[in-house]
């Protein structure tokens, strides 16, 4: 299948690996890969109330989109604000409502249109999962990415206890209620056991920014935040 | 400002500690109850007659107000119907003035907290006892509810011993059968001396005209039948239809908002007592409007489905972090950060959908499927529109639009912000991010050449 790549603007500036990873594993599952030319989805503007603002990104998005066979971004916080802007801003053109139909964060890519199930591969890792709420409220997927690394061998995976509890990042919420924001962090890091595992796996950058960087000013070594495309990559799945 | 304010007050829910353990153990404590009542399939059943009973009514709101004025009138209780908060508390001190009442027992009903009902009946020398144990609990300590289902969830059970202590005074031990003991012995006197009953209503059902109390406690029930007056206050979007109506929302709403499959009290008030029968003399039901029916036929109609239960309240991950109070306002969590700004006009209200991190678990949650996250986008937009937002983000994102798009200058401008960052930058904004936490490192190159060069990419003709 000829497959987009959305790279997301936090996959350009901070996790280009991720990026990277979803284009690799999805390259060894035989895919084509296309990177057309792009921007933000406008989640940023858009959450914090300025619509018309966000417009502009949307437009954007089905300009340079438009027929694609399949979109895949490793983010599902971005993948639900294209699906839910094209339907709003431009849902009287028929092909918006299309393309919001095959635009996938990566794991319901693999899930639903690749089909795989618990693929084969090998890492050796404690990892814990954190469900990103966009992924699991707003595309509802609930926790089905987990299923993508059942298959792996030397992977050893945990879960919080409060799997659906919120990292605390929500784009501009953590600018706007920085305590807030920290506090829900550091409730949702107490949940990682002791010892600590040593990745924390989840298929949103916004989540791995919140939880990784509040790991790390609290001066903490583990765990290492990885995207989950970077997981299956390293894995080597689809080898 | 109004943003901003809301921000300090957050700041300092958020810096009690104590506050967040209380909140955090009594949430988790309904909603695993209500996790563990119901298997997934009947969850989802129920979850979907409660919607269509609640979305039926709501859509025929106005026929039914009439219907339920004729019936309920037809069994003897009279009707008011109050436009707003001013006209819901003159009716009823008109009647509680008319029946020289100076002791009035009150059972939980937020629609009364809407309208600070106490307050203005004690401003008329009035004395109002809540006695829902919650309720009772948070008026001794002069505070307000901070939870729709359960008003003193904030509060840890050392501060209500002290409180019950003081009130009696002599030491009430904090374990719950001598709590309850007390609240039991005080308030049975009320109700025996009240001449004043008030209540709410969960239900107002048109098809028989009648009241309907849905409590664990039994308060409800003594408060209207004791006294020989009794006033049930109630918005008007509690209307449903017929009683299969109502149960189908009964259904789900103790599993929802406790766990519980079946709740211990449903009092169904039809009318004041007959000739020969105990109870009430006078039965009056204030039907008020104050903001719902601005909401009907709107893109938030369905936010008026709502049937109170606390859930959304429960799973919100920042409700636990703050309790109710921050919200400062009488409905708090993910539904009062989505009804406040639509009751209350006032600028104050329409910064509170800001107060959300969109996880969405509130909508998942919710007995009755009202996109809760949804209508938070929606009214942060309102809100921008009537100039509540948070400093310069007008200029900001206006800023970012014309930076980011088209596509081909977001590259250049990516470009040069990838460099910006590096230096350490000054935005402000990236100022609040590293506070409390690190940035990963910032990407060097484009990340389009480092798919073409692995050679991960065909090129676009
Ligand atoms: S919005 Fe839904 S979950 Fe929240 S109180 Fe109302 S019915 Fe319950």
């Amino acid at each position: 299948m000829r497959v987009r790549l959305f790279t997301t603007c936090l996959g350009d500036l901070f996790a280009q690996e991720a990026v990277l990873s979803t284009a690799r594993v999805l390259r060894r599952l035989g895919h084509e890969i296309e990177l057309p030319e792009q921007t933000c989805c406008g989640q940023p503007a858009y959450n914090s109330g300025f619509q018309e603002e966000a417009r502009p990104f949307i437009a954007a998005y089905l300009d340079k989109f438009r027929g694609s066979e399949a979109v895949v971004a490793p983010s599902g916080s971005c993948v639900a604000m294209l699906r839910h802007g094209l339907t709003q801003f431009f849902g009287e053109d028929g092909e918006a409502r299309r393309l919001a139909e095959h635009t996938y964060e990566m794991s319901q890519f693999l899930l639903d249109v690749e089909g795989l199930k618990a693929p084969k591969g090998h890492f050796d890792a404690k990892a814990i999962y954190h469900e990103s709420c966009h992924l699991s409220h707003w595309l509802h997927q609930g926790d089905r990415a987990k299923e993508l690394l059942s298959g792996i061998e030397g992977l050893e995976l945990l879960t919080f206890r409060e799997p659906q509890l919120c990292c605390g990042f929500g784009g501009t919420f953590a600018v706007h209620f920085p305590e807030l924001s920290l506090a829900m962090a550091d409730e949702k890091l107490q949940d990682l056991g002791s010892p600590e595992p040593d990745i924390l796996v989840a298929s949103d950058q916004g989540c791995l920014m919140q939880l990784g960087g509040r790991i790390a000013a609290k001066g903490g070594k583990r765990p290492e935040p990885m995207h989950l495309s970077v997981l299956l990559d390293r894995a080597g799945v689809g080898k | 400002m109004e943003a901003q304010e809301l921000a300090g007050r957050v700041a300092a829910a958020v810096a009690n500690r104590g506050l967040h353990e209380a909140v955090a153990r009594s949430v988790d404590r309904h909603s695993y109850a209500a996790l563990a009542a119901l298997s997934p399939e009947l969850r989802t059943l129920y979850k979907a007659r409660a919607r269509a009973a609640r979305l039926r009514s709501v859509r025929d709101l106005a026929d039914l107000a009439e219907q339920f004025i004729a019936e309920a009138e037809r069994h003897g209780i009279v009707v008011h119907t109050a436009a707003d908060a001013a006209e819901a508390v003159a009716i009823v001190a008109e009647i509680a003035k008319r029946h020289g009442a100076r002791r009035i027992v009150k059972s939980k009903s937020m629609a009364t907290e809407e309208v600070e009902l106490n307050r203005h009946l004690a401003a008329e020398g009035m004395q109002v006892l809540e006695t829902d144990l919650g309720e009772y609990i948070v008026q001794l300590a002069g505070q307000k509810p901070s939870h729709i289902v359960a008003p003193c969830l904030h509060m840890a059970r050392d501060e209500i011993a002290g409180l019950f202590s003081r009130e009696a005074g002599r030491e009430i031990a904090k374990d719950t059968p001598s709590l309850t003991a007390f609240a039991r012995e005080r308030l049975r006197e009320e109700f025996r001396q009240a001449d004043l009953g008030i209540s709410g209503g969960n239900f107002l059902v048109a098809s028989e005209g009648a009241v309907v109390l849905v409590t664990n406690e039994g308060n409800g029930r003594m408060c209207t039948t004791l006294p020989k007056v009794h006033v049930a206050l109630v918005g008007v979007e509690k209307l449903v239809r017929s009683f299969q109506d109502m149960a189908d929302a009964l259904r789900i709403l103790p599993v929802a908002a406790t766990g519980q499959l079946i709740t211990s009290y449903v009092s169904i008030v039809r009318g004041p007592a007959k000739e020969g029968e105990e109870g009430p003399r006078e039965v009056h039901v204030v039907l008020m409007d104050a903001g719902r029916s601005e909401i009907l036929g709107g893109p938030y109609e369905e936010v008026l489905a709502c049937i109170r239960c606390g859930a959304c309240l429960d799973i919100c991950p920042v409700y636990r972090q703050t309790g109710g109070h921050a919200y400062g306002s009488v409905y708090s969590g993910p539904i009062g950060a989505v009804l406040t700004p639509l009751l209350r006009p006032d600028r104050e209200a329409q910064a509170l959908p800001f107060l959300s991190s969109l996880c969405g678990a509130c909508s998942d949650v919710c007995p009755v499927g009202i996109h809760l996250h949804e209508h938070l986008v929606a009214l942060r937009a309102r809100a921008v529109a009537r100039g509540v937002t948070f400093a310069s983000e007008h200029t900001a994102f206006r800023a970012l639009r014309r930076a980011w798009t088209p596509p081909r200058r977001y590259r250049l401008v990516r470009g040069l912000m990838r460099g910006a960052l590096r230096l350490g930058g000054g935005v402000p904004q990236l100022r609040a991010w590293t506070a409390g936490r690190r940035l990963p490192p910032v990407a060097t190159g484009r990340v389009g050449e480092l798919l073409r060069r692995e050679g991960l990419i065909e090129e676009r003709r």
